[in-house]
């Protein structure tokens, strides 16, 4: 069968099957996670930190090691845990393993894959873990003591677009480049960024969890340094140690673990081509990409599709936000708003907890922490549990977890048919 | 049209953070070492590209030329470091560096070397080139024509 999503030039082409024929069999039994901080690991090893979350998963699940058949991790050594160390350490013998490239634009392929090895059968009862010692990279991003520096240099340009010999290095330049494009191209006036940080911040001051829990004025921000103009200091994130793990498995064995399961009901890839630019919207022009207005797919895209449902069903959606412009475009990519209006969507309490849609509920990567996404799909869950504390948004049935370059999961509290129905 | 030459004593080597010559981008950075800005075609469908690549993203056409440009073109996006990153460029912050649309619809990213200004999407940009310690051309821009 082929399927795919193709947005190209503003037009939105689909060929997605219709929503009874996906097999998606796949719900999260097991949580848990560190808090988040700076360099709190830095005597630490990684394995450590990742040993630690997986016991407290087993335990959330009231699974036994021995029945863990399937192993997904992100992000390899230094910075993080091996799949083959990591299965040797546990002592659990697996036959499934997976472990994508070592950027945040797979944290969704990561549990995607886990669902994707359970719906075909490959795996009954898959462990996802993300453990990070960020603090171990030598340097900050951009500069030659990190240790990734010199990926910058692959042919056709870095990870990020970064072009070392023009002086343009580190992620952030990417995201600032497009968004002052895009500042330009939609006539947005930049203080409307400044609601992402202060938002998230107070979430934050109502999360134990969070690296920064100290009050942010208005004030505050505004005055802030920029780091690269247009992006002020707190619109970047905060770069932390920390390890999130997760356990899925088929919905029929989870009614056997211990909590509730969270079933996963849609999820779709990351989107890669000619017009897409992982720290930017297609359509704003980086290097050679079309330029054009930005037309969200809306709900026709494999995300919604599969799990039968539209963005206004979503109550708690988590977005990437290693810098707050790429919330916009997540918000726009996922259907929430048009393209070029989440700027406006995101004012007059909208996302706060209590709106109509409550965004990156825990702090988000701005304010918890960037742990690669890896604590807000952590949020996701305990929100969908009731577990969330002072953060709880009231009812939460459904929630997403949504990137401005297209990769997304949708969970509900419920499974498929009910959720569907409600 | 020859891309003018301008220079600048580095605090620090920086030959290393310009890109290996690798078959695919070699006639680019000897056209640039020569005075020339050389980009990329697509012979079948006329599709300019940059950075190089063996084949053409819009028709697949492995077969391309390198047409010469003229360097002048417009400010597409521009950001400004204002904390420094690399110490080659420390002397310099903060420093500008802008998305650069030049003659038919070709974008490069290039430092800027004008000193404090703020850059207006639109004005007109020239690319220039440094001549490197270890003898490589690297583009940068103006916003001011040398001549």
């Amino acid at each position: 069968m082929f399927v795919h999503a193709v947005i190209s030039d503003g037009d939105i082409e689909s060929d997605l099957m219709p929503e009874n024929q996906w097999k998606v069999s796949a719900a999260i039994t097991g949580l848990a996670s560190t808090a988040l901080a700076p360099r709190q690991f830095a005597n630490r090893s990684a394995v450590s930190a990742a040993s630690e979350v997986v016991a407290g998963a087993l335990k959330d699940a009231g699974l036994q090691r021995s029945q863990i058949d399937g192993l997904c991790v992100h992000i390899g050594s230094p910075r993080g845990t091996d799949y083959d160390v990591l299965a040797n350490m546990l002592g659990i013998n697996v036959r499934f393993c997976g472990q994508p490239w070592s950027h945040g634009r797979f944290t969704a392929s990561v549990i995607t894959h886990a669902a994707m090895a359970l719906s075909c059968g490959m795996a009954n009862y898959v462990l996802c873990v993300a453990a990070y010692r960020n603090s171990n990279e030598g340097g900050r991003h951009g500069t030659k003591a990190r240790s990734t520096f010199f990926e910058d240099l692959r042919q056709g340009g870095g990870p990020h677009a970064e072009t070392p010999h023009a002086g343009f290095t580190a992620p952030v330049a990417g995201t600032a480049m497009a968004y002052q494009r895009y500042l330009h191209k939609y006539n947005i006036s930049a203080d409307k960024l400044a609601t992402l940080a202060l938002t998230q911040r107070r979430n934050a001051m109502r999360n134990p969890r969070a690296a920064m829990r100290k009050p942010l004025s208005a004030e505050e921000y505004f005055s802030s340094r920029f780091i690269v103009e247009p992006m002020h200091l707190f619109d970047c994130s905060v770069e932390v140690d920390g390890a999130v793990a997760i356990i899925l498995t088929t919905p029929d064995r989870a009614k056997d673990c211990a909590k509730a399961p969270v079933h996963l009901l849609g999820f779709q890839g990351l989107n890669a081509g000619p017009n897409e630019f992982c720290m930017g919207q297609p359509g704003l022009g980086f290097n050679q990409a079309d330029v054009f207005d930005y037309v969200s797919p809306g709900a026709d895209q494999m995300v919604y599709r599969m799990a039968g449902l539209k963005p206004s069903d979503v109550d708690v959606l988590e977005v990437y936000d290693a810098f707050a412009p790429m919330s916009l475009w997540a918000i726009e990519r996922m259907g929430h708003c048009k393209g070029g209006e989440a700027a406006d969507w995101i004012q007059g309490g909208r996302i706060e907890i209590g709106g109509e849609l409550p965004l990156n509920t825990s702090g988000g990567m701005l304010s918890e922490g960037h742990l690669n996404g890896w604590p807000q799909i952590a949020e996701i869950i305990r929100q969908l549990r009731g577990e969330a504390g002072d953060r709880q948004v009231a009812d939460a049935r459904i929630g997403q977890w949504g990137t401005s370059i297209g990769d997304s999961l949708i969970l509900g509290r419920d499974g498929t048919q009910t959720a569907r129905a409600a | 049209m020859t891309i003018p030459l301008v220079e600048r004593i580095y605090p620090s080597d920086p030959s290393d953070l310009v890109p290996s010559i690798t078959p695919d981008n070699e006639p680019y950075w000897s056209g640039l070492s020569r005075g020339e800005l050389l980009v990329q075609g697509c012979v079948d469908c006329k599709r300019l590209r940059f950075p190089m690549m063996p084949v053409c993203p819009k028709c697949g056409s492995t077969e391309s030329d390198w047409q010469p440009l003229s360097g002048k073109g417009q400010v597409f996006s521009w950001v400004r470091y204002q904390r420094s990153f690399l110490q080659e460029f420390a002397d310099l912050m903060p420093y500008v560096v802008i998305t650069a649309e030049l003659d038919k619809g070709v974008r490069i990213v290039g430092r800027l070397i004008d000193k404090d200004v703020t850059p207006e999407i639109g004005a007109p940009v020239w690319m220039m080139r440094e001549l490197w310690p270890n003898g490589r051309h690297v583009p940068v821009f103006s916003l001011k024509e040398k001549t």
